[in-house]
């Protein structure tokens, strides 16, 4: 595939990931119900439940590991195709782009945690989990960044120094 | 060597349409999920003992919505209980809609809604007839129990005994009606007990039926004629309940409010009472 074609493809996921987010981030992605009582939480909702309850730490986990990382990892490819054509600073985005690569691996623990407690809390009236529309979003948009990364070959960094295009 | 020849596609590549397909589907989904939003609808209650944020609201059992919050009336003597409804159970915020609060009940002739012991209270709904509404005025006891739901009248009685509100009203020991509160009269003399005869058998009640508590056993132990034991159903006899019968020539119907006394038993004729009243 020509690198030309090839960014246009990866840029295409990219964006399609960007705006899974949105639903990701401002819909519930999961329902508890305890003892007859509904609740529904998105993820910063769970987030900021979390810190009420005095968990500040894992709170702090979360929110990186939810609510900022996925949002960081699209930024921060967008800022590497951006540029790809005229990159003077070739091994920094290629280790930029390794580290994405990397975390694209460990991005569905979200959903990963969400289909357990699904799976396992099933006390019928007594406590119940129940997967919401939001994190079947949040689950497309790692995927389509993962895609989106690896439709994307870091040799196009190096190319312009070595002058093989 | 000859050279390739590069066609140029005049269409944009196919990989285009995962983010148009994507903007269409998370947009949808946005919309769907967050501009209709479920109905917020606001029930004013005498008491919220038991109600918390995230109490249900059910209709025939299934859970329609939820309560949000709760605040207090400016004049302290209401609570306000912010409620959602899901969008599919819109229809049941209307006029005349009711909305009560069901609470465990523990008797000795049966229990009932012993769920709510361990799920917690809930706000039942029944449906309404008018233009959607947002505002209701929550009943402290089931629409059965309500007396704009049938002929009110009221009872005098020397004592109250076993009539405690929410027990029944018989008519040849079928249910039409239900037991409402009880006070003493304004002379103190008697106790008034508020009977609700269910509207479609209202008809059945003339202004000369007689009413006798059927609750407990009439026992009647003579020389000659032996012991003769009298009960109506087994349920009235461990709950408690009132019996009415009308004369073989009915009166006109009875009034709203009208008052009837209440016999500790009935005459042996009046059970054999067998008016034609068409009471549909």
């Amino acid at each position: 595939m020509r690198p030309a074609r090839e960014r246009l493809t990866a840029w295409a996921l990219l964006i399609a990931a960007a705006l899974w987010l949105l639903p990701a981030n401002l819909l519930p992605i999961m329902a508890v119900t305890q003892a007859g009582r509904s609740h529904a939480s998105t993820i910063a909702g769970g987030v900021w439940q979390l810190f009420e309850a005095g968990m500040p730490g894992i709170a702090l986990i979360v929110f990186v590991a939810s609510l900022l990382v996925p949002i960081f990892k699209v930024l921060v490819l967008a800022v590497i195709y951006w540029r790809a054509e005229r990159e003077d600073n070739p091994l920094a985005s290629t280790r930029a782009y390794r580290l994405v690569y990397w975390i694209g691996r460990w991005s569905m623990l979200d959903v990963f945690v969400v289909a357990m407690l699904a799976a396992l809390v099933r006390f019928d009236r007594l406590a119940q989990v129940q997967p919401a529309p939001g994190i079947l979003a949040f689950a497309v948009a790692v995927v389509l960044t993962m895609l989106s990364a690896h439709a994307f070959t870091p040799r196009q960094l190096w190319k312009a120094e070595h002058g093989n295009s | 060597m000859e050279t390739p020849e590069v066609k140029h596609s005049r269409w944009p590549s196919p990989i285009w349409l995962v983010p148009l397909l994507s903007l269409l589907v998370a947009g949808w989904l946005l919309y769907d999920q967050l501009l209709q939003r479920d109905v917020q609808i606001v029930i004013r209650f005498d008491n919220g003992a038991g109600i918390k944020p995230g109490v249900e609201l059910r209709y025939r059992g299934v859970p329609v919505g939820s309560v949000d919050e709760i605040v207090l009336d400016d004049d302290l003597k209401h609570v306000k209980v912010h409620a959602s409804l899901n969008r599919d159970a819109e229809k049941l915020a209307r006029e005349n809609s009711r909305f009560w609060i069901v609470k465990p009940q523990l008797g000795i002739a049966g229990a009932r809604n012993l769920d709510t012991l361990v799920s917690g209270k809930y706000i039942a709904v029944k449906p309404g007839d008018g233009e959607p509404k947002k505002t209701f005025k929550g009943l402290e006891a089931p629409p059965e129990q309500q007396p704009d739901t049938g002929l009110k009248l009221t009872l005098v009685a020397d004592r109250v005994g076993s009539l405690k509100e929410g027990r029944h009203i018989y008519y040849r020991d079928l249910q039409v009606g239900t037991i409402g509160e009880s006070h003493i009269s304004d002379d103190g003399r008697f106790v008034e007990i508020e009977a609700i005869v269910q509207r479609q058998y209202a008809k059945l009640v003339r202004s000369n039926s007689e009413f006798w508590n059927s609750s407990g056993l009439t026992v009647d132990i003579g020389l000659f004629k032996g012991a003769e034991v009298q009960a109506s159903s087994l349920e009235n006899l461990l709950r408690g309940g009132v019996s009415f019968a009308t004369p073989p020539e009915p009166g006109p119907l009875a009034k709203a409010g009208q008052r009837f006394s209440l016999h500790r038993h009935a005459e042996d004729d009046w059970l054999e009472w067998a008016p034609v009243m068409k009471w549909k």
